[in-house]
């Protein structure tokens, strides 16, 4: 049993983190008249969190046990729904797989645990705008083609072991292994209900997603900000993930 | 669905999760849907389209057979080795489909999958084109409509039709008697799409032979003067 402080120094030893220099990101959607939105130097893990990882936070915060997760919390459905039991992710290299299924209740706990946080929707599109050679590659024809084509056709996590998807940053799997959670994923606001009198309230949606938009051809940016529209604070996927940032 | 975004914020689904909303059919027609999720053209050109048909009240007149037809279009990008096709992005933007077929698939209306009705038969097609790019000029070889309810409305609005247009996000109601026994074969008459790309179906119709309606005429012979 770590104590909390022990915790947090054994992640950063075992994690490594990318140094991300600050820059300018142009968000999916701006109002008329905005900028783009300036992102402050960050480092980032450069993998996502595995479920070894999540283990041993589990471990040591009973309360983020599959078994004993709120319901407030976590959709107790899906949370760590592949895991064998509490404190076992499954077979042979599962831990050093990537883990899902995981809230984003949870996931923020589990960064705080290493004195991290999640990354913002701005910082990691920013980091994520990268292919293997050139960090900013949101508007390259064949990036955004490779994305889709990946988006597409790319491994569960539950099978997923890390493959050379690195980019221009040096982080890894950022697109090649399913979603993740960020810590303002809700910040693209969509109602709940279609008869909101709001101008914007179906952005997301059929041709009026492309309104805002400042580049209608990122289909694989349209996606992702559609899922993080379908996601509540409890929502757990198979295909969603996370990584930490500070 | 009759409302702002056409109910696509209440039906926002992700994997695994469900949504439930309620509405009201208020317009009997021939509806084209398909999910509002982002973005719209990539689950259209993947397939997530379908019909919803609003009967009128009293119903629609009885016949005796009634198909569903839905033309589509493909933007296939070849996968590495075993793996799928995906969206391929500049064949989607230029609308330039590497395939156009019907219900799905090529081949998905012909040979053992042909539909099959009688002579006599009077057939109703429900035909739609979820596109998402086309429109299809619709047509059966070998028969003329003798009721089309244009763009899927509640009326007929037309007789004795040889090719009816049928918008992308949009249908036509078509009916005629099968009045000959043989293979009818339904097309898209933007002829290279069914003869390259895949826009070919077949109706079956079986029975009796009936010189009455067409009969090659004997000891006449075309073309060799």
């Amino acid at each position: 049993m770590f104590t909390p402080l022990a915790f947090a120094l054994l992640f950063q030893v075992t994690v490594p983190m990318v140094a991300i220099p600050g820059g300018h990101y142009e968000p999916l959607y701006r109002r008329a008249g905005d900028h783009s939105v300036q992102v402050a130097p960050f480092r980032i893990d450069r993998d996502p969190v595995t479920r070894g990882d999540f283990v041993e936070f589990v471990r040591a915060h009973p309360e983020w046990r599959r078994s004993n997760v709120r319901g407030l919390f976590a959709d107790r459905r899906g949370y760590l729904a592949e895991w064998r039991n509490d404190l076992d992710a499954g077979d042979g290299d599962a831990s050093a797989r990537p883990v899902s299924g995981v809230s984003w209740f949870a996931a923020r706990a589990f960064c705080s645990a290493r004195g991290a946080r999640l990354p913002r929707v701005a910082e990691w599109e920013y980091a994520a705008a990268a292919s293997g050679t050139k960090r900013d590659a949101a508007h390259d024809a064949g990036f955004v083609q490779r994305l889709v084509s990946l988006y597409a056709t790319r491994q569960s996590p539950r099978t997923f072991a890390f493959a050379a998807d690195e980019n221009a940053y040096g982080l890894r799997g950022m697109h090649g292994i399913g979603w993740e959670w960020v810590d303002d994923f809700n910040s693209v606001l969509v109602t709940s209900d279609s008869r909101g009198i709001g101008e914007r309230d179906h952005d997301m949606f059929c041709a009026s997603a492309a309104i805002g938009a400042v580049d209608p051809s990122n289909y694989p940016a349209f996606l992702r900000y559609g899922v993080r529209a379908g996601l509540s604070g409890r929502s757990t996927l198979e295909t969603l993930g996370f990584r930490c940032a500070v | 669905m009759t409302g702002p975004g056409g109910g696509a914020a209440a039906s926002l689904t992700l994997p695994g999760g469900n949504s439930t909303f309620s509405f009201r059919a208020l317009n009997p027609g021939l509806y084209v849907y398909h999910c509002a999720m982002s973005p719209v053209p990539m689950h259209i050109a993947n397939g997530m389209y379908g019909l919803i048909l609003v009967e009128p009240e009293e119903g629609l007149p009885a016949v005796d057979r009634e198909l569903y037809i839905m033309q589509s279009e493909f933007y296939a990008k070849k996968g590495a080795k075993g793996q799928p096709a995906t969206l391929d992005m500049e064949k989607g933007e230029a609308e330039q489909p590497n395939y156009v077929v019907f219900n799905g698939s090529v081949g998905s209306m012909t040979g053992d999958n042909a539909p099959e009705v009688k002579v006599g038969d009077r057939v109703r097609v429900f035909v739609g084109n979820g596109g998402p790019n086309l429109s299809s000029s619709f047509h059966i070889i070998g028969e003329i409509f003798d009721n089309v309810y244009s763009e899927g409305g509640s009326s007929v609005t037309q007789h004795n039709v040889q090719t009816t247009m049928i918008p992308s996000g949009g249908s036509a109601i078509v009916e005629f008697r099968a009045e000959k026994a043989g293979n009818l074969i339904v097309v898209d008459h933007a002829i290279f799409r069914a003869f390259n790309k895949g826009a070919l179906g077949m109706i079956k119709v079986v029975g009796p032979d009936n010189p009455a309606v067409f009969a090659p005429i004997k000891g006449i012979s075309m073309g060799k003067h």
